[in-house]
Parts: C-alpha cells; structure tokens; sequence
C-alpha cells in the first residue's frame, strides 16, 4: 500500500467507503427500513465522511507537503478574491519590509560585520581623560603610554602611533595622504599582516632609523596599479626617498583614512615628554578581561601617575573605548535610532494589516463555517489563515528586497569614513535572511494572533448568523490595534520633529563667519630634513607667493591661509600663560585653540572684530609679536576688563611676550554643536607662534560668484609656485559646512519618511476600522435615523469615535515618546528631549490626520437612507 | 437505533485496535463485518463508531499488524470487498495487549471489589 499514488489511494478509500455504505443501506433495509430512507440511515451511522478521510489521510502522514501546496493554492485563491486587500497588503509589506532591509544594510555594515582585524572584539582605544580642559577623549602623552603599557594588568599589548598628512610626489600629480608613523608592534596588536613584503622590525622604528614605508591597499592600487614589483621600490614622501616594504590588505586603512605606514621614530626625550599629547594608543584586551575591568585598572593606573606626577597629571585619567565604538563614533546612536524608526514602522504596518485580517475574517465567517460543517479541522482553518498570511509576507518581502536593491546604494554616506573601505551596505544572504526573519514576523504578528479566534467559533451559529447583525469580536482587538498605530506613529512623529530642530538649530547656529562664497584647500607643506620648506623663512615665502597669485586671479576678493579651517579640527589647542597673573593651580592648565593665521584669513572667513585692529602685512618676524583673542577668551581671562595691550606666552621662561591687538568674536571651530572656546590667533609671518603643527595649511578664497568654479584657476596658483606641492579638500566652505550636518540631515530625513510612512499607514487602519464599523452598523444607524437621529449627530458619533481613538492613541504615544526620546541623548542640540512644542506638534498632526481620516466614514454614516438600510437585510 | 446511544459504552483509547486484531484472528474480513462481529459479540453493548473504524484499520495496516487485500465476496462474487487479514506481528501485538487489557481489568478490578481481589 505504501508504494501506492495519492490518487490511487484516494479511489482505494472512496470504495471502501462506498462497500461500507452499501452493506449497511442493505443491512437497514433487512431490518425494515425503507429504501429511501435505509441509505440516509447509512450514511448517518458512518458520519461526516469528510472529516472521516481527513482522519484516514491524517494516518497515512505523508500528506503534510501535498497539504502545504494545498493551502498555498487556496491562499492564492483567498487573495485573488479581494484584490485591493491583496494590493494594499503586499504594497505596505513591500515598503515596511523594504525599508527594514535598507536599514539593516547598514547597521550590518557598521555594526555586525566584522572588522578586518583578528578577534576585533577584544581590541580598544585607549585615551587620556582630560574633561577639565574639554578633552573627555585626549591624545596621550608619550612617557604616560610607556608608564601605561609597563604597569597596567589588562592589556596583552598596547602600541602608539601619530598622524600627519604627507606629500607623496614622483611620477604623476603630487598627491596628499594620509599617513601614521606607527610603534612595529601595532600590526601584529592588530592581527593583520602584510599581503606583500613585511612588517617593520623593532630595530626600525627609532629615532633616526632607515626610512622604510607599508602601503595601504587602495594607494597600491589607485597609484601603483596594483603591481608587486612595488616593494623594494622608493618613493618620495616630503621630499624624502622612503623605501616600500609592504602592502597592507584591503580595509587596512588604520586609523580613519590612513594609505601610509612608517616606524614611529621617537627619541628617549620624546618618550620622557608628559606635557605634549599627541599619540594615539591602542590596545587588545587579555583574554577574558572586559572593558569595564580595563577602565577600572587604568582609571587606579591614572590616579597613580596624577600622584607620582602632579604637575602634568593632575585631573588627567584614562579612558578606555572599544575599537568599533571608535570607529563608529556618534553614528552608533544615529543608527539605533533610525533602525528603531524603522522598526516601528513595520509594526505599525503589521497593526495595520492585523486589522484587515480580522476584518477580513469577520466578513468570512461564513465561509469559514461553511468549510468546518464540511469538515475542515479547526488546525486547518487556522493554517489557511497563516498560510495566506505567508504568502502576503513572502511577496511583500521579495518586494522588499528588491526596493532594497535600489535603496541601499544610496546610504553608502552613512558609513563612517573610518569604516567606509572595509564594509559598504550591500544586497547580500545576511540581508535576505534578514527580510526572510522579518516577514516571518510580521506574518504571525498580521496573520496568526487574529486568526485564533476566528477559527474557534461554533458553526452552527455562524451559519445561522449569515454574517449578518454581529459586530464581531475582533472588532474590540481591531479598536487596540489602531490605537498602537496612532500611539507608535505619534512616537515617529516626535522623533522627526526632534531631529528636524536639530537640524534646523545647527543650520542656523551662528558660525561667527560667513561660509557663502568662500572656496577652500589644503597645502599640507612637508617639515622633513629634505624638504624645502624647512625653515620659517621658506615656509613664509611660500604662503605669500601663492596669496599673491591667488588675489590676482578675476573674481577673487580676498585670501587667507590658516592653521585649520573651522570645523575641520577639533584639536590644535596650546597651553599658555598671561603676564603678571598668578601661577594656574596644579592640574588647572590654561589652554586655548590656537590658529596661525595670514594677515587677511579673519576677513576673507568674515570674522567680526570687536575691538583693536586685525593683522596686518606690518607685524612681519622682526616687529613685535602680536595676537588675536576672540570673545570668549577676554571674558574668561580678563573679565570685566580690556585685553587689549595685555600679553601672553606660549612657553615659560625662554618663549617670548606677545601683545593681545584684537578681539573678534567667537566662531564655530570644532564643531557646529561646540560654541563658546576660548581661542587665539597669530599672524602666520611671526615665528613666535607659528611652527610644528599649527603651520598653515589651510587656504580660504573669498570669490565673486560660484566658488566652485574657482577650483582649477586656485590648483593652478599653487602649482604655479611648486609643482610638487599636493592640494587636498578643494571644496566650497559652504560645503565644508554641510558636511557636518550630513549625517544628522540624513537621521531626520529617514525618521521623517518613516513617521510619514507610519502616518499614512495608521490613516489607513483608522479610516479602515471606521469604514468597516459604520458598514456593520448600517441597519442600527438606519434605525436610529428612522427614530429621528439628525445626520449630523450620526456624523459627529462617528468623527467622535475616531476621535476617541486617536486621543487614546495620542495619550499613550505622548508618554512612551517621554520615555523613549531621552535615548536620542546627544544626537539631539538645541531642542530638549521632552520639548513641549515638538509633542504639541506631533500630538496636533495626528489629531488633524485622525480628523481626515474620519471624516469619510462619518459622511458615508450620515448619508445613510434609513429605508435602504433597513430593507438591505 | 438513537434511542438506546446512552446505554452503550464508548470505548477506551486504544481499546479498539486490540478488538479488531482479536477479530481479524478468525480470519480476514472487510470493514463492515468487523463492525458488525464486535457488535454481535458484545451483544450490542460496544457500539463501533463507523467513523473512527477505518481510520483505526488505516492505522494498524500502517504499522504492519495487519494487510489488506481486494477480493470478491464469498456470497457476492461480482462484488470485491477490502479484505483486512492479521500478520504475524499483528498476532503477537494481540498477545501482548491481551495480558495488558487483562493486567488493566485485574487492576481495577482489584480497587472496585477489594475484598474478592484478595
């Protein structure tokens, strides 16, 4: 028998069957029953035949497959029947489920795919912690990471680096990058070798040693083209010949952007400095330490090095951060936030859905009771509502997958820089298991919780009941489910609105300068032994020259060259102290940006001068050292008095006196959301104030007309001066500006889509529910109206209910709202988590949305002919 | 035939399939004879849902107690009937239900009429 087909099986029973009832008519018949009469007997005694072959098939057990194809093809059948049903389904699944896969692409590429090192997990920044100066994250000092890595308890290894920008020059255009004298042990720290050569021996990385480089992965292939013969060859960075020993692979570009590796050559005088902080240090946890053990060691360590070292470590701790947190930077919480957006948009689209079903059950009641008096399982019934539920998921989600393949290119710019050569968000298994688990989700959120007490009614009543009178159970669910839809979509709403003030605070922040106009680049110019631009004087010649040649271009205003252009850095502070006040207490250290700056920068950037004088061409090396303070700076050190003809210094005893000449006010420079710094600038023509690092690089050109078109003539002034020099950042100040914004623009934009998506999707579900109502209700309101209800009464009974319903909806959104918005935390400026106006406006929104969405179903009630609706039934 | 439903026992789990294979043990019969004979047999007292015999007889051929087979009627040879006869497996499943069914009674029997028990 078990080698036999469905089919043949099927007949097999039937006759079987048929044999039983033919014997038993027969037998009735003996016993005096009519004819007629004697095969009904039969068949009553044998029951209902359906469920009885249901129970034979259930034993024979093979039919669980046939029985899926089954149900799938009477889902199919069920969803053709409504058609616009199956349409707004699939479409608001395709969207909900779309958007989910697009923002997983990017949380999978930011936050779960792993990075290219070994055991990534285990690896961390460690950092001085400095918040008394405004530095919760400080760059260490040499000696306090030799004292670090020799007595802390949780590290395996630690290692330092540094940054600097060099000018690598040869064959082609002389191109700026990036690049990191690094400690030898970093890449082994890291786990990552060499895909050619090798790394950098212990011996190598001193003061003096040979000059040896690795190469990142995308400079060996953008300008190498990828050939292996590329180690052991020269190159020439800073005008110095450096030989290459090794390419490192792909997504190696460690720290954010760096393609260049050279030995860290630091001499036993640079690893006792405890006063200078500028390396960065990183660090893989000992097996089974976590990080908060290694903050507690290091914060004991800290404290033992405040007292051993009072003068330079008072107030200075350490601060240890994981390597992703790192990299991700603030767009951990951005993308949290988003993916909780988006998130609520799907439940708010399953609510949605989960009402249609019910409906959809109420309408098919009878159906249903038909098909259980045929026979139909309870568990059967139960299954074709989860299999049509499936299917809508399965559609929707493919559709979702494929508006993921248009969406997710276009969210590369959420990948942090840091990040971006490793992992893009991309199409791939991981995205499509994802989908797959979402759909699976939401179709037993939409498809099986209504389904249970659809299919446990009694049928008789069902049947008897003819759909007709019965405002169904699932009405009461229907009422709780769109009320969550209101209550999530408020919470949408108020999160948009939270991130559209803050991008609107921090757009219309005051810079203290003007951006418009203004074009800018970069001159990183090379200090090493064989650089030409080794001596002050040289260095000087080079910044006049090529302001000379850039004031003579048409359609240029003014220039001016900088240390950093606003908002490019959030360091470049110095250290320095004011004739005649007294001595700063231990571990208070006084400390101001610090700018070097041409004569005419302050005015090209549109800086207002409060008082005293700008530069000028006149405070040249040999005139007396001058300086420029902004507001903020006057306040805190000379309050309530003038600055002006006060001096200060940037060293103790040797470094010279400089006269304060000016005040300006204060400008945006490390952050759009960092106001209020104290801040000093020096002419760029004085030694006094103007080496190492706060060398000039940056140049700002104020233009008449579009500054992008300025690019090429400014590219060919520099070059016009050196040929070998690189230009890196040509971009419109205005541009540089946006940039900042960028990633909170996007936040808003996407929470923004999701609260309109979520919005519409809840309109729906409210006008749905009170459409349905007022269709059930149709003979009761035609009675009240035959009884003498005024249209309009009925009209406000309804718009009343949904009302009721978004209030409800409202009340409960507003509280999670104040629970939930705290979360946002510093992703937020300007605006208070819990701003009364933001909930207000949401609040008011959803209410004139809940109005709209009412207001159809309630004329439709109004418009109700009591005769008609009482003849219908 | 409705009438009387409520004197009739319905029968214990199980208990059916233990019937049939003690049925079939007098030779192969179709389904409605072996309703038919545990009815006759228990004089009317065991009432055979028809409903629930076949899957049962579904379910025994299922685990190899007993085989079916399509053959004309003794009485009736133009008509073939489905034939269910007991397998040797089926023969030694009836033992032992048999010696549990009788383990079952003697347990309850024990606990109704404790004082002939002992």
């Amino acid at each position: 028998m078990r080698w036999m087909r469905r089919k043949e099986r099927e007949s097999d029973l039937d006759r079987e069957l048929q044999r039983h009832l033919e014997l038993e008519a027969a037998e009735q018949r003996e016993a005096g029953v009519g004819a007629g009469e004697a095969e009904w007997a039969a068949r009553r005694a044998l029951g209902n035949t359906a469920l009885l072959k249901e129970d034979v098939r259930q034993v024979w057990g093979w039919t669980a497959f046939e029985r899926l194809a089954q149900d799938i093809r009477y889902g199919w059948r069920g969803l053709r029947r409504s058609p616009g049903f199956t349409l707004f389904a699939v479409a608001a699944l395709a969207l909900g489920l779309g958007a989910n896969a697009a923002i997983f692409s990017v949380v999978d590429a930011v936050l779960l795919r792993p990075l290219p090192f070994r055991d990534a997990g285990n690896l961390v920044e460690v950092w001085e912690e400095a918040s008394h100066m405004g530095f919760p994250l400080d760059t260490p000092a040499p000696a306090n990471f030799v004292d670090w890595k020799r007595r802390n308890h949780v590290f395996s290894d630690m290692a330092a680096l540094t940054g600097d920008l060099y000018a690598l020059t040869g064959a082609g255009r002389p191109e700026q990058v990036t690049g990191s004298p690094v400690t030898a042990n970093l890449f082994p720290l890291l786990g990552v070798a060499p895909i050619l050569g090798r790394n950098f021996t212990t011996a190598e990385a001193r003061e003096g040693g040979p000059r040896v480089v690795l190469i990142g992965y995308q400079l060996w292939r953008d300008r190498f083209g990828s050939n292996p013969d590329v180690v052991g060859r020269r190159i020439w960075l800073n005008a110095e010949k450096y030989e290459v020993i090794g390419v490192m692979p792909r997504g190696v570009a460690f720290p954010e952007e760096t393609q260049i590796w050279l030995p860290l050559a630091l001499g036993p005088r640079d690893w006792a400095a405890r006063d200078s902080h500028y390396l960065r240090v990183f660090a893989r946890l000992k097996p089974g330490v976590t990080i908060a053990q290694a903050r507690a060691d290091m914060n004991t360590l800290a404290a033992n090095l405040a007292r051993q070292y009072p003068e330079t470590n008072t107030n200075v701790g350490a601060a240890v951060v994981s390597l992703r947190d790192q990299m991700v930077g603030s767009m951990k919480l951005a993308l949290w936030v988003v993916a909780a957006g988006v998130g609520c948009v799907l439940l708010v689209t399953c609510a949605n859905l989960a009402g249609l079903m019910l409906a959809r059950a109420a309408g098919r009641e009878r159906e249903f009771a038909v098909r259980a008096a045929l026979g139909a399982g309870r568990g059967r019934l139960l299954r074709q509502m989860a299999t049509e539920s499936a299917l809508l998921a399965a559609i929707g989600g493919a559709a979702g997958v494929g508006l993921a393949v248009w969406t997710v290119p276009l969210l590369r710019r959420m990948v942090p820089a840091a990040l971006a050569t490793w992992s893009q968000p991309k199409v791939d298994a991981a995205l499509a298991g994802f989908v797959l688990l979402a759909a699976a989700v939401s179709a037993t959120l939409f498809g099986v919780l209504p389904a249970l007490p659809a299919s446990g009614g009694d049928p008789a009543a069902a049947l008897q009941r003819g759909g007709r009178a019965a405002i169904g159970g699932g009405t009461r669910l229907r009422r709780m489910l769109t009320v969550a839809e209101v209550a999530l979509s408020l919470v949408l709403v108020v999160g948009a609105g939270l991130m559209a003030r803050t991008v609107w605070e921090l757009s219309h922040v005051p810079l203290g300068f003007r951006p418009d106009g203004v074009i800018t680049l970069r001159t990183a110019l090379p200090v090493s032994a064989g650089s030409r631009y080794q001596s002050f004087a040289s260095r000087s010649a080079f910044y006049l020259r090529v302001l000379e040649r850039v004031r003579a271009i048409p359609g240029v205003v003014s220039a001016g060259y900088t240390t950093f252009l606003p908002l490019t850095n959030a360091g470049g502070t110095s250290e320095f102290w004011i004739e005649g006040a007294p001595p700063p207490a231990p571990g208070e250290i006084r400390d101001a940006n610090h700018r070097s700056i041409s004569a005419d920068y302050l005015q090209t950037m549109g800086v207002r001068l409060r008082a005293g004088r700008f530069f000028r061409d006149s405070d040249g090396p040999a005139a007396p050292p001058v300086a420029i303070v902004n507001a903020a700076m006057a306040r805190r050190y000379w309050p309530g008095r003038d600055p002006l003809g006060h001096r200060l210094r940037l060293g103790e005893a040797e470094a010279p006196w400089i006269t304060i000449v000016g005040v300006v006010d204060d400008i945006r420079q490390m952050g759009l959301d960092v106001g209020g710094r104290a801040e000093m600038y020096f002419p760029c023509t004085q030694p006094a104030a103007t080496y190492g690092f706060f060398t000039p690089r940056d140049l700002a050109v104020r233009v008449t007309g579009e500054p992008a078109r300025y690019a090429r003539a400014m590219e060919r002034a520099v070059w016009d001066v050196d040929r070998d020099q690189p230009i890196a950042n040509v971009m419109p100040m205005a541009q540089l500006v946006a940039a900042k914004l960028a990633w909170r623009e996007t936040a808003m934009k996407m929470t923004g889509a999701f609260a309109l998506l979520a919005l519409l999707v809840a309109a729906l579900g409210l006008y749905g529910l009170l459409a349905y109502t007022v269709a059930r209700r149709r003979r009761e309101i035609g009675v009240r109206m035959a009884m003498g209800a005024h249209p309009r009464q009925v009209l406000r009974a309804v718009l009343g209910e949904g009302l009721r319903l978004v209030l409800f909806g409202v009340a409960l959104g507003a509280a999670a709202s104040w629970a939930v918005m705290r979360a946002l935390g510093n992703l937020l400026y300007g605006v208070a988590p819990d701003d009364p106006w933001v909930l207000a406006g949401a609040a008011g929104v959803l209410i004139a949305v809940g109005v709209v969405a009412s207001y159809a179903p309630a004329r439709r009630a109004a418009a109700i002919d009591p005769v008609v609706s009482l003849r219908s039934e | 035939m409705a009438d009387d439903a409520s004197e009739r026992i319905q029968l214990l789990q199980g208990t059916l399939d233990m019937l049939i294979l003690r049925t079939l043990l007098f030779g192969p019969a179709h389904g409605h004879q072996i309703a038919r004979h545990i009815q006759r047999t228990t004089e009317d007292l065991l009432q055979v849902e028809h409903g629930s015999l076949y899957p049962a007889l579904h379910r025994l051929e299922r685990r190899g107690w007993i085989a079916a087979r399509w053959e004309p009627a003794a009485k009736d040879l133009k008509r073939e009937f489905k034939y269910y006869r007991l397998t040797a497996a089926g023969r030694k499943q009836l033992v032992a239900e048999e010696s549990r069914w009788k383990k079952l009674t003697g347990a309850v029997a024990r606990v109704l009429w404790p004082a002939e028990g002992a």
